[in-house]
């Protein structure tokens, strides 16, 4: 109900902010939007002892794009990111994924590489970007090193940083790149998301998440469509036999994959 | 506060200027928190408040050990419920003890520190369980109940004819049951209290429906007269049932006694959900028709399951067997009803106050049974619908309006003669409630001021439903005044006449026929007054501070004053109070209904066949008003409703885990919001045929709206897809699941 005490920082640069996230003798937290760390702490899930206000950052605020890569800063929230040229221009589906994201108040703070960073299953951004294979890149006090979106979770709210803030989000989109992005939501968070890409360099790439279960591809459906002959009821029969979602207030695991099954056969339906 | 402007509280409340429970400070004030069980059923064997206590900031914490000279104990009609639990806790979330500390974040932080060691009995986690041979008992059973069945709080039978021998007899018996969750009102502002002791006596300031149930609650708890009690009412953000009778008030009352200073008690949203829930319930009906297809017998068994204590579920048990037959004219009919105690948060009013329940039921029967038979389900309805004069079930008051037409109106607006596409339905439903509570008995002041301003004083409370602006204009056409000359003031004891309090749509029909009752006697005690002091003969009128009959105009206090002994300039003006009864025969059982509250719900939907997804494409929700106060607060009230009727038919539904409810957040529990309103909207028709006994034949409408839509929307889903659906909320896996089914999902019927 409360939030518990807490000392605010806000670095100017990254080194600052480096040695204050990096810090191990003092439990802290990266903010920046605070649409899903300031909710846990409310409910006494975590209680960091610094919180590390990285909005005022120089240099995370950009987004550009060169040739075929998108790149956008840790501090650009979603609906910077749907209102973007950029992303309208060379990556569009990220523009309305961003822009359908939670309500207006979550997307006007909330950061894309916040939500990476929470891990959260029923991330939207998260299956998109993991089925386009994009990458993070993350600065901490042994230098910069990138990490795969669909590695960059260990498990359900547990992303592998390491002392480090996000710098930024890349994604190289190919030409001839077609995408669907289908999800379910019931209540409040999306249940099912599901991503399928085709283009000509990299044929399928099919990425699900929700459904209890952090954005992963699934290989199998893939290699199902990338035969060229596949029926839709082939691909959603590979995908079934892929998934274990966990049952909750949202429906059972027999649900979940009819669900997954359904956004599957749509989204492929859309761009075939 | 203020009812004269041309939009009333609306920029007060949009500009945070409008003061709430939560707003309201005593000089010195104090916090509370409370503590509470995390057991559902046990015996508390030890409380430690060692700890809690040596905090900073802490000044005590109340347990049952303070009780000297206060009776812990309120309720509605069963005073079993203690302000804090006595050795015993029902529920997880009972308050079993109380901090008070110098912030609310002390108080809080403290109450974890209280240490409660509770040995555990075993759970009743259901009403099945509950009355289980063996169950332990939780409380003694109540009026009505069979001695041998345990933990029934209430239980009520309402019977004519013979159903056995016409259930026997019939061609054809429909036999289904009927099931819905507990759900919670998720009023905007949560639960919150406060209270001072200073000389004159006890003050307290609640956002509560009901000041003066409060107010003689407290004076009884605490062994005050009730003129040493004072309870305000200010605005309430939205109570539909969850803040009637006491809730908090008396434990804040008692820290506050504790402590020696005010104290304020703010629950949490999840606190909230943990003090009353819209009853679950279950009901079994048979429904028995002849070789013409028409209805001729109906049973019905209803079990709602009340929780902890009784609350207002005596009532509702009550109430429910009155209302699950429907109004229809069925010749032989039972209905048995009861409330049972389970170790759950205490289940109480909750706009409908059980006839969304029961309704749920019958209206969905009423559906299949049509299609059983073959007959559009608006022309079954019609064969057997009362018409209007008709007593409601052969007995009560005569049916007031033409329920068959608000039927049409409803089917004509959602087009049910025409699916737009495929899977896609339309359904209908009627739902009629005895409206008022029983009595509409009021009072209210009156008062025109030297400068002719009009002042109103009325036990009612604001709770966002537009009570003001109604009152005010009630006020203004009865003196003849612009509404802008009106202020009206709600819900403080020390200054209104008694009310029963603002629940049951009784406000606009009780309290506004005080109102107008109070402007005529005004009129007629200025005409009096007027001719006495040899005005000019002819209508007269209030014009600003004047009195004006054709050429003739008087300062209206010279005229008042005029022999009066006192100066003009010192006259206090005029005072009245108007009162209102219109109880027909109090007393019986079930005494005779006061007006209809009416609401025909048509609803479009399309269904999803692969995921099973409702789409609401469009609602109409058609409301016998009587005769429109307020037209932009009637059509709020009426699409409200049916927004609310949305959530907790497609949605809301608290889900228990092992007694302990698992999704009391906003997160888990999803009430519908701006952005869920069907796409065709909901379109708000307000019927006026002046029938009802308030104000130029109004009639109240607070609940009408809600009734009827869980029935319409499932019978749409089968009208568009073919399945049938008997649970609440109608979940996608469910309609999904029942769309997958091969067999099993007709109803037991008997046909010969």
């Amino acid at each position: 109900m409360y939030l518990p005490d807490f000392e605010l920082r806000r670095p100017r640069t990254v080194e600052e902010a480096v040695a204050l996230i990096g810090d191990d003798a003092r439990d802290s937290a990266v903010y920046m939007g605070g649409t899903e760390l300031l909710l846990l702490m409310k409910l006494g899930l975590a209680a960091p002892e610094v919180l590390v206000d990285c909005k005022g950052v120089a240099g995370l605020k950009g987004l550009g794009v060169s040739g075929p890569r998108l790149s956008i800063g840790a501090a650009v929230t979603h609906a910077a990111v749907e209102a973007a040229e950029e992303v309208n221009d060379l990556f569009p589906e990220l523009a309305s994924v961003a822009g359908a994201l939670a309500n207006v108040r979550v997307r006007t703070a909330g950061t894309l590489g916040g939500n990476l960073c929470f891990a959260d299953p029923h991330s939207d951004p998260a299956t998109l970007l993991t089925a386009i294979d994009a990458s993070v890149r993350l600065v901490g006090r042994h230098g910069v090193r990138t990490v795969a979106v669909a590695d960059l979770a260990r498990g359900p709210y547990d992303a592998v940083l390491d002392g480090e803030l996000l710098l930024a989000v890349d994604a190289e989109v190919p030409d001839g790149l077609r995408v669907a992005y289908e999800r379910i939501v019931l209540r409040e968070r999306p249940v099912v998301t599901v991503a399928a890409l085709h283009d000509p360099q990299h044929g399928w790439r099919i990425a699900v998440g929700g459904a209890g279960q952090l954005a992963r591809r699934i290989g199998e459906v893939e290699d199902v469509m990338n035969t060229g002959t596949a029926e839709l009821g082939d691909a959603q029969a590979a995908l079934r036999g892929q998934l274990r979602p966990a049952e909750d207030l949202d429906g059972s695991e027999e649900y979940k994959q009819q669900l997954a099954s359904v956004l599957l056969g749509r989204a492929l339906a859309r761009i075939r | 506060m203020t009812g004269g402007e041309a939009f009333g509280d609306l920029r007060a409340k949009v500009t945070g200027a409008a003061v709430f429970a939560s707003d309201s400070r005593f000089p010195g004030m104090l916090h509370g928190a409370l503590v509470r069980s995390d057991v559902a059923h046990g015996l508390i064997v030890a409380l430690d408040t060692a700890e809690a206590e040596a905090m900073p900031g802490v000044t005590c914490v109340l347990t049952p050990d303070d009780f000297d000279g206060i009776d812990p104990f309120y309720g509605e009609l069963v005073l079993d419920q203690p302000m804090l639990a006595i050795d015993r806790v029902r529920y997880v979330g009972e308050p079993i003890a109380a901090v008070v500390a110098r912030t609310r974040r002390e108080a809080v932080e403290a109450a974890r520190l209280v240490q409660a060691t509770i040995e555990p009995l075993p759970p009743l986690f259901n009403s099945d369980e509950a009355m289980g041979a063996g169950a332990e008992r939780l409380h003694p059973n109540g009026a009505g109940a069979p001695a041998d069945v345990p933990n029934i709080c209430r239980e009520s039978r309402l019977a004519q004819g013979d159903v056995d021998a016409a259930l026997a007899a019939a061609a054809y018996v429909h036999h289904a049951v009927y099931e819905c969750p507990p759900v919670y009102h998720y009023a905007m502002e949560p639960h919150c209290s406060l209270a001072s002791w200073e000389a004159d006596g006890l003050h307290v300031i609640s956002g509560t429906q009901q000041p003066f149930r409060v107010r003689d609650t407290l004076a009884r708890m605490f062994a005050v007269p009730t003129s040493r009690v004072r309870v305000r009412a200010p605005y309430v953000g939205g109570a539909f049932g969850s803040k009637g009778e006491a809730k908090y008030e008396p434990v804040v009352a008692a820290m506050a006694r504790k402590a020696g200073r005010p104290v304020q008690l703010l629950c949490s949203v999840e606190e909230s959900v943990h003090t009353v829930t819209r009853h679950g319930c279950r009901v079994e009906m048979w429904t028995g028709l002849d070789s013409s297809n028409t209805i001729v017998a109906r049973r019905s068994d209803v079990t709602f399951d009340t929780g902890a204590y009784s609350d207002k579920g005596p009532r509702i048990a009550h109430r429910g067997a009155h209302r699950v037959t429907g109004p229809y004219r069925i010749a032989n009919y039972e209905a048995t009803s009861r409330a049972v105690f389970t170790n759950t948060v205490p289940a109480g009013a909750f706009r409908g106050f059980s006839t969304s329940q029961v309704l749920w039921a019958s209206e969905s029967a009423m559906d299949e049974i049509a299609r059983h038979v073959g007959e559009d389900p608006l022309e079954f309805r019609r064969r057997h619908l009362l018409r209007e004069g008709e007593p409601y079930l052969g007995f009560d008051a005569p049916v007031d309006a033409d329920l068959g037409s608000d039927l049409d109106e409803a089917a004509r607006l959602v087009g049910s003669a025409t699916p737009s596409s495929p899977d896609t339905g339309t359904g209908l439903a009627i739902g009629v409630k005895d409206g008022g509570g029983g009595a509409a008995r009021a009072a209210a002041h009156l008062r025109i001021h030297p400068d002719g301003s009009v002042e109103v004083h009325a036990g009612a409370a604001e709770l966002g439903q537009g009570a003001q602006r109604v009152l005010a204009r009630v006020a203004a056409e009865g003196l003849g005044v612009e509404v802008s000359r009106v202020e009206v003031r709600l819900g403080d004891t020390a200054t209104a006449p008694f009310d029963r309090g603002t629940n049951a749509s009784r406000t606009t029909v009780g309290v506004g026929m005080a109102v107008a009752k109070a402007a005529a006697s005004a009129r007629v005690a200025l005409k009096v007054a007027w001719l006495a002091d040899g005005g000019a003969k002819g209508s007269l009128r209030l014009d600003g501070a004047d009195l004006v009959a054709g050429e003739d105009r008087r300062p209206m206090v010279d005229v008042l004053a005029r022999g009066s002994g006192l100066p003009a300039r010192e006259f206090p003006g005029l005072a009245v109070t108007g009162t209102h009864t219109d109880t027909q025969e109090e007393g019986s059982d079930f005494f005779p209904t006061l007006f209809y509250e009416v609401c025909a719900t048509g609803v479009r939907v399309h269904v999803d066949r692969e995921t099973g997804e409702i789409r609401v494409e469009h609602l109409a929700s058609v409301v016998e008003a009587g005769h429109v106060l307020d037209e932009a607060g009637g059509h709020g009230q009426n699409v409200g409703a049916a927004m609310m009727g949305l959530g907790t038919s497609l949605t809301e539904e608290l889900v228990y885990s092992q007694g302990e409810l698992i999704n009391a957040n906003l997160i888990e529990y999803r009430v519908p919001t701006i952005a869920e309103l069907p796409p065709g909207g909901i379109t708000s028709v307000l019927v006026e045929n002046a029938e009802g006994p308030g104000p130029g034949g109004a009639k109240g409408i607070g609940e009408a709206g809600i009734i009827a839509v869980a029935p319409a929307l499932a019978n749409a889903v089968e009208d568009a897809v073919g399945v049938r659906l008997r649970r609440l909320p109608l979940h996608p896996e469910a309609v999904w699941r029942a769309l997958n089914q091969t067999a099993g999902s007709s109803p037991d019927e008997r046909g010969r």
